[in-house]
């Protein structure tokens, strides 16, 4: 998938507005290579999963804020597939699993700066534990956190998710915020980094 | 026994009582785990909207892996119960295929040369642009490339180079700027540049076109090595390009 200025241009506005189609396109088109690079490095099929939509979500943070651009002809999923690598390389890391083979592929391309100071930063990292342990919550408590983030009042969360009262529904903000917060301090990546 | 977060909630809401409070401030300065789950269920309470985008993003995500996966388990489950005599059918149209290559391959024909193999391999016409908002001198030496000029191409990027040197976008025109004009020297010098640099986008492109110019200017068995190191190299942009030429090169050894 390789274009040129326009097009990459057309294409990051696309991912930073999460057009559905376009991030269809992308998955169908980018996986399999991060897929096999995963599988090749010691990592299973989730694990993949993960890496990949962790690669999308860096992109889509840097879309947004205008911060990214393609260089023509240097295609999404070559992008995808390095932040992907570099990824995988650094939990390979963590959990003191580093092949010698994983060496091999650092000049796929490499990262615009601010990219490769996201993927090291100890506070994205954190973020991204946050963020799976986030999506393996029940989706009533990821839509009452979901509400709560985008700023909406108790009373009218109430009101969204059917509550009885606002203190029903703060009641239940809280139970959920703190199952999140007991995984997320339990995670053993997580307390590596602290 | 009370839970840690229900006491770092009751701390947070200023539900503690002021020698309480004045103790599990004590113990967040001496306990890191209890001054990790008071960050925590603080920076919790700061996800904003960005937060919730990204959450989203990934919840589409998860979808989208969800339907391929079917879409792809169905699929297979069509041909092997299904379908499995076109199974048959292609592995004899390949066998076919197959032996008709190995027989064009073994009927005496001339190399290709070192010039040839070049002008097949090298095309950076696409690779040379500028966005609407670029500057007008590096603009007009886009447009120089463009038009072929490569002498004048090179001379301007080598003078935009010298108000930005650490420009690696630069330093890959100039080096195809160079190349198109038959400095090879110069233009292994632009390319190897930009792989002695830290970290860029242009590496995986310097690589491929350096390996290039070595082939041009007769350099075989340094553009071999080159062209191994790209194809032994995941997800490199020429990956494909690099080991069909490097087979072409081993068999004409």
């Amino acid at each position: 998938m390789k274009s040129s200025t326009t097009e990459s241009d057309e294409l990051l506005k696309c991912i930073a507005e999460a057009k559905a189609e376009t991030l269809k396109m992308i998955y169908r088109s980018c996986y399999p290579p991060v897929r096999r690079m995963v599988i090749n490095n010691s990592g299973s099929y989730a694990d993949a999963e993960d890496v990949f939509q962790d690669a999308v979500t860096i992109v889509f943070r840097r879309a947004r804020q205008g911060e990214l651009h393609l260089f023509p002809n240097t295609g999404i999923c070559t992008l995808l597939f390095a932040i992907a690598h570099k990824l995988w390389l650094q939990k390979l890391t963590y959990s003191k699993k580093v092949k010698a083979a994983g060496q091999q592929i650092d000049e796929v391309i490499a990262l615009p700066l601010t990219i490769e100071n996201e993927i090291n930063g100890l506070e994205s990292e954190k973020l991204r534990i946050c963020q799976k342990h986030f999506m393996q919550m029940a989706e009533k408590c990821r839509l009452l956190m979901k509400l709560f983030m985008k700023g909406l009042q108790m009373k009218e969360i109430a009101e969204i998710m059917d509550f009885d009262s606002e203190d029903q529904a703060k009641t239940a903000k809280y139970r959920c915020k703190k199952t999140l917060a007991n995984r997320i301090l339990n995670d053993k990546e997580y307390k590596a980094l602290l | 026994m009370e839970d840690l977060f229900e006491k770092v909630n009751r701390y947070v809401e200023g539900k503690m009582d002021p020698a309480e409070n004045q103790d599990f401030e004590a113990k967040c300065k001496h306990d890191p785990h209890t001054a990790a789950a008071l960050k925590l269920w603080t920076d919790l309470d700061n996800m904003d909207q960005t937060v919730e985008a990204e959450l989203n993003l990934r919840e589409q995500l998860k979808d989208i892996h969800q339907q391929l996966y079917n879409e792809k388990s169905a699929d297979r489950s069509r041909f092997f119960f299904t379908k499995s005599y076109w199974f048959a059918a292609a592995s004899i149209a390949a066998l076919l295929i197959l032996i008709a290559s190995i027989l064009i391959l073994m009927l005496p024909g001339k190399p290709a040369g070192n010039e040839e193999l070049f002008s097949r391999y090298y095309h950076p016409e696409q690779l040379v642009e500028y966005s609407r908002s670029a500057q007008q001198p590096f603009a007009a030496a886009v447009r120089l490339f463009q038009q072929a000029d490569y002498a004048a191409a090179a001379a301007s990027f080598n003078q935009l180079l010298k108000q930005d040197t650490a420009n690696y976008r630069l330093m890959l025109y100039t080096g195809l700027a160079e190349t198109g004009a038959g400095n090879y020297e110069y233009a292994i010098t632009a390319y190897q540049d930009i792989l002695k640099a830290d970290a860029n986008l242009y590496s995986g492109y310097a690589r491929w076109f350096l390996a290039l110019v070595h082939l041009r200017t007769g350099q075989t068995d340094t553009a071999i090595e080159e062209l191994g190191y790209i194809a032994r190299t995941k997800g490199h942009p020429f990956k494909k390009e690099a080991t069909e030429l490097s087979a072409i090169l081993n068999r004409r050894k």
